[in-house]
C-alpha cells in the first residue's frame, strides 16, 4: 500500500484559509495571503496541500481556487461540513486503511499503538504517531472514528 | 431599554499608598441583538470592565445595570469566554462544559443534555470524553466557547478569544461565533467582545467603542453598518478599519 501522508495541520486553520480565500473572491496568490498573514512558507503550505487532499481547493503557479466543493463546505452548517469530510476522507487511502483495521477488530476498536505499527511500515517512528495523531484529529472532527484516552483505543464512530 | 447600560464607571487600584486609575468615567449602552467590540491599547483597561460587566470585579465608582438593574456579584445571564481557554485539564471536554451548569445547580440529566447540545454546535461532536491536552488551541477555546453558551446567557462577553491562536484558526472561529450568534434558536442576545485587533472589531460588532490609553476613556463609540457578511478587502470595510486606526493610534 502507498500511504499518501496527512499534513500536520488542524481542520479549523484549513477552515480559517478557505473562509480567507471566499474573501478574495474564490482565488488568491499564495505569496499575497501568506503575507497579509505574516505566515511562512512552511505555515500556509501545509494548510494549502490539506485543502488539496480534501478537494476543498486547487493550487496552482503560486495561486490558490476554491472548488465547488470548497464553496459547497463554506456554505454548509457545521453538521453538513462534517458530512463533507467524512465523505472526503473516506475516500483517502490512508482512512481506508484505519476504517478497514477497525471493521476487522471485535467491537470495532484497536489500541492506537497498532496504527503507529502499522504506519511505522511506510514512514519514521515519530512520524507515524504525529500521522496518527492527526488521522484521530480529523477522523474524530468527521465523525468517522472516536478515540478513547482512557485505553488510548481508535473506535468506529456508530453515531 | 439597553440589555446593559454603563454609567460613569471608574476603577481605581491602590499600591503603595498610590492610586492607579484604570478607567475613567466610561459610559455607553449595549442595546438587545448587538454585538459590540471594546478596543484600544493594552493596559487601557478593557478587560478589567468586561470583567465588572460580568460581575467578577466591582466598579470604584459608577454604575453598572444589567436589565435596568445593578450588577451586584456574578450575573446567572451572562458568560464569559476568556482568552486562556481556562480549562481545567484534569476534565474532559463534557466535564468542563458541564462545570458551569454544576455551580449554577442543574440536575446532572439537564446538564448532560445541554452540554452535549453546545458541544454539538461548536462542532465538536466525538470529542465528548477528549481531555484539553488532546485538542488543538481553536478546538479548546470551540469548549470555552460550549461551556459559556451552555449556561443559555443573553450577554455573552469574550475576552480576546481569538488571540491566542493562529491567524487561520482565529479566522475559522471568528466565522463560527458569527454564525452561532446569528442562530435563532441560540439563547445570545448580545455580545461584547474585547479586542486589541482593529480589523477584527470592524469584522465583527455593530458597534465599536474605542479607548484612550490608560487611563481607559472612550473616545469614541462607531457605529459599524457595513452588511454582513463582512469582506476584510471591501473599499467600504477598508476606509473604516482606517478610520477607528486614526482614532486610537
Amino acid at each position: 500500500m502507498e500511504l499518501i501522508l496527512l499534513p500536520n495541520v488542524g481542520l479549523s486553520e484549513v477552515m480559517g484559509f478557505l473562509e480567507l480565500l471566499e474573501d478574495a473572491g474564490g482565488r488568491e496568490d499564495v505569496f499575497r495571503v501568506s503575507q497579509s498573514l505574516n505566515l511562512e512558507l512552511d505555515d500556509i503550505l501545509p494548510v494549502i496541500e490539506a485543502g488539496e487532499l480534501l478537494g476543498l481547493l486547487v493550487a496552482e503557479k503560486g495561486d490558490v481556487t476554491l472548488t465547488a466543493i470548497g464553496r459547497g463546505f463554506l456554505d454548509a452548517d457545521v453538521n453538513h461540513r462534517k458530512k463533507i469530510l467524512a465523505g472526503r476522507l473516506t475516500g483517502l487511502g490512508i482512512f481506508e486503511r484505519v476504517l478497514a483495521i477497525l471493521r476487522e477488530h471485535r467491537n470495532g476498536r484497536a489500541p492506537r499503538w497498532l496504527f503507529i505499527d502499522e504506519f511505522s511500515e511506510h514512514v519514521p517512528d515519530e512520524e507515524a504517531a504525529r500521522l496518527v495523531k492527526t488521522v484521530i484529529d480529523w477522523g474524530r472532527y468527521a465523525e468517522l472514528i472516536g478515540y478513547s484516552p482512557e485505553t488510548e483505543e481508535v473506535y468506529l464512530d456508530q453515531g | 431599554m439597553a440589555l446593559l447600560e454603563l454609567h460613569d464607571v471608574c476603577k481605581v487600584y491602590s499600591e503603595e499608598g498610590r492610586s492607579i486609575t484604570v478607567l475613567d468615567r466610561v459610559s455607553f449602552d449595549v442595546e438587545t441583538e448587538r454585538f459590540v467590540c471594546l478596543v484600544g491599547p493594552s493596559g487601557c483597561g478593557k478587560s478589567t470592565l468586561l470583567r465588572m460587566i460580568a460581575g467578577l470585579d466591582q466598579p470604584t465608582s459608577g454604575q453598572i445595570l444589567y436589565d435596568g438593574r445593578p450588577v451586584v456579584g456574578v450575573n446567572p445571564h451572562i458568560a464569559v469566554v476568556f482568552q486562556s481557554f481556562a480549562l481545567f485539564p484534569w476534565l474532559t471536554v463534557s466535564q468542563n462544559v458541564e462545570l458551569g451548569l454544576e455551580s449554577r445547580g442543574v440536575d446532572p440529566k439537564t446538564r448532560k443534555g445541554l452540554a452535549d447540545k453546545y458541544i454539538d454546535q461548536v462542532g465538536l461532536d466525538g470529542f465528548e470524553e477528549a481531555y484539553p491536552r488532546e485538542l488543538s488551541g481553536g478546538m479548546k477555546q470551540r469548549v470555552g466557547i460550549a461551556r459559556a453558551l451552555a449556561v443559555e446567557p443573553r450577554l455573552l462577553c469574550m475576552d480576546e478569544p481569538f488571540s491566542a491562536l493562529d491567524a487561520l484558526t482565529a479566522q475559522n472561529l471568528r466565522e463560527e461565533v458569527l454564525s452561532l450568534w446569528e442562530d435563532q434558536n441560540l439563547k445570545v442576545s448580545s455580545i461584547v467582545m474585547v479586542t486589541h485587533g482593529i480589523e477584527e472589531a470592524v469584522f465583527m460588532a455593530d458597534r465599536i467603542v474605542a479607548f484612550s490609553a490608560r487611563p481607559g476613556r472612550v473616545i469614541s463609540i462607531v457605529p459599524v453598518d457595513l452588511p454582513r457578511p463582512r469582506n476584510r478587502k471591501d473599499e467600504a470595510f477598508l476606509r473604516l478599519t482606517d478610520q477607528v486606526y486614526s482614532l486610537i493610534v
